[in-house]
């Protein structure tokens, strides 16, 4: 008799093990389940035009949930081998309240800062950019007539763009993601895309435009 | 024989109810916690799209070959610690020309990814050194007449690279003609081991 009980109940503590182990949410915060749709910028034969990067992006509330997240954006990549890199763009998830929110981003040498910002309006299209004036080494992070704010960061150099729409899972839905008029700054001109290298994982996928659009969907 | 028995189960309740404590800690209650906080952000971010997604793995002698043709004369260390060897050299291939943005990688191990090579080393096309004098907290100094930078303990945005090797790596950088060179060595390697690493940097021999 008492052995029995004691076979059940280890039985059912194993079972209780397997269960919390297989069901914890700490596989979906892998950095490994980060999903991607969008363009790279890659400069192919030169350095990347110096100045900056911007583009219009089209807003788009699709339903999040647990602790996930998506968000759209342009960056400007500081160094791909340590990960720096400064950014703009809108985001929905868990760690803004599962709301709409603009956020500028950045991580160097000196390690990670966000700011979050005001709302978007969905269904809105605004101007996102991240700009170098010539001759200086601070960058000015913006979405236009929203807001503006100054990033010191180290490294200060461009080495490559991005503009993309980023997934924590693949049950978020991003169909209507378009990205419009993605510019480099070279001086204090604005110049469209002369070329990208498109980026996606499955079940996401970019439908290109020009080297200065494209649209994106998948996933849900 | 009962009282082991009894003492056994207990333990296992014991080491049940911990764990569900230990969970329910760590992951809070999702949608409870609508406080804006950058750490958490961190934790869970990436955010940009890894190189070796879209780059296309090849050999060093591919990069050297096709940047000589464009009069681009790549310089490589000649002298690497701890058994490091070549593992990969990423870079966008397109219609078979060669980017110019190339990452090189060395491990003893084998490694061929970006985020986890003990030693990675970023080229691309650059005017000059990335680093403001005035605001950068590390050293600049020359060797063998090229601008170099460098600093001890930079932290690197990998998870994968945290998970290894700790938050931190060594860095220098090194500008010679139109290339810049970024070096991220992962402890145990030294400053002085990346030191000599940039000393031994000779032009790339190209078949």
């Amino acid at each position: 008799m008492q052995r029995s009980w004691f076979k059940a109940t280890s039985v059912l503590l194993l079972l209780l093990l397997v269960a919390i182990v297989t069901t914890s949410p700490t596989i979906s915060y892998s950095a490994s389940t980060t999903y991607y749709a969008g363009y790279y910028y890659y400069a192919s034969e030169s350095w990347p035009p110096p100045n900056g990067v911007s583009a219009a992006i089209y807003t788009i509330d699709k339903s999040v949930s647990g602790e996930n997240f998506y968000c759209q954006w342009p960056t400007v990549i500081l160094s791909y081998t340590n990960g720096y890199w400064i950014q703009v763009g809108y985001f929905k998830g868990y760690h803004s309240g599962y709301q709409l929110k603009f956020y500028v981003e950045k991580k160097d040498s000196g390690g990670h800062q966000l700011w979050w910002k005001t709302s978007p309006t969905a269904g809105k299209t605004y101007g996102y950019y991240l700009f170098l004036p010539r001759g200086t080494t601070v960058w000015k992070a913006g979405v236009s007539g929203k807001f503006e704010q100054e990033l010191q960061v180290s490294p200060f150099t461009a080495r490559d763009y991005q503009a993309f729409s980023e997934m924590t899972t693949k049950s978020i839905n991003i169909d209507g993601t378009h990205f419009t008029s993605i510019c480099y700054a070279l001086g204090t001109d604005w110049r469209f895309w002369d070329r990208h290298v498109p980026g996606a994982n499955s079940p996401y996928e970019v439908i290109e435009i020009s080297h200065y659009e494209f649209k994106a969907r998948g996933g849900g | 024989m009962r009282l082991k028995r009894a003492v056994m189960a207990k333990t296992m309740i014991f080491a049940v109810l911990l764990l569900l404590v230990l969970y329910s800690g760590f992951h809070g209650s999702p949608g409870t916690d609508v406080s804006l906080n950058d750490e958490k952000c961190s934790s869970v971010r990436a955010g940009i799209a890894p190189f070796d997604d879209v780059a296309n793995k090849t050999s060093f002698e591919v990069v050297a070959k096709a940047w000589s043709e464009q009069g681009i004369t790549l310089f490589l260390p000649t002298w690497l610690p701890f058994d490091l060897k070549p593992t990969a050299a990423w870079v966008v291939i397109r219609d078979g020309k060669v980017g110019s943005l190339a990452i090189f990688l060395y491990s003893s191990r084998g490694i061929d990814r970006i985020a986890t090579a003990e030693l990675a080393l970023e080229i691309s096309l650059m005017e000059d050194i990335p680093f403001d004098p005035i605001t950068a907290e590390g050293t600049f100094t020359t060797i063998k007449g090229w601008k170099i930078y460098y600093d001890e303990q930079i932290p690197v945005g990998w998870e994968e690279y945290n998970e290894l090797y700790g938050p931190y790596s060594r860095l220098i950088d090194v500008q010679i003609g139109v290339l810049n060179y970024w070096y991220r060595g992962a402890p145990p390697l030294t400053m002085e081991d990346m030191i000599k690493i940039v000393e031994s940097m000779e032009p790339a021999r190209v078949g």
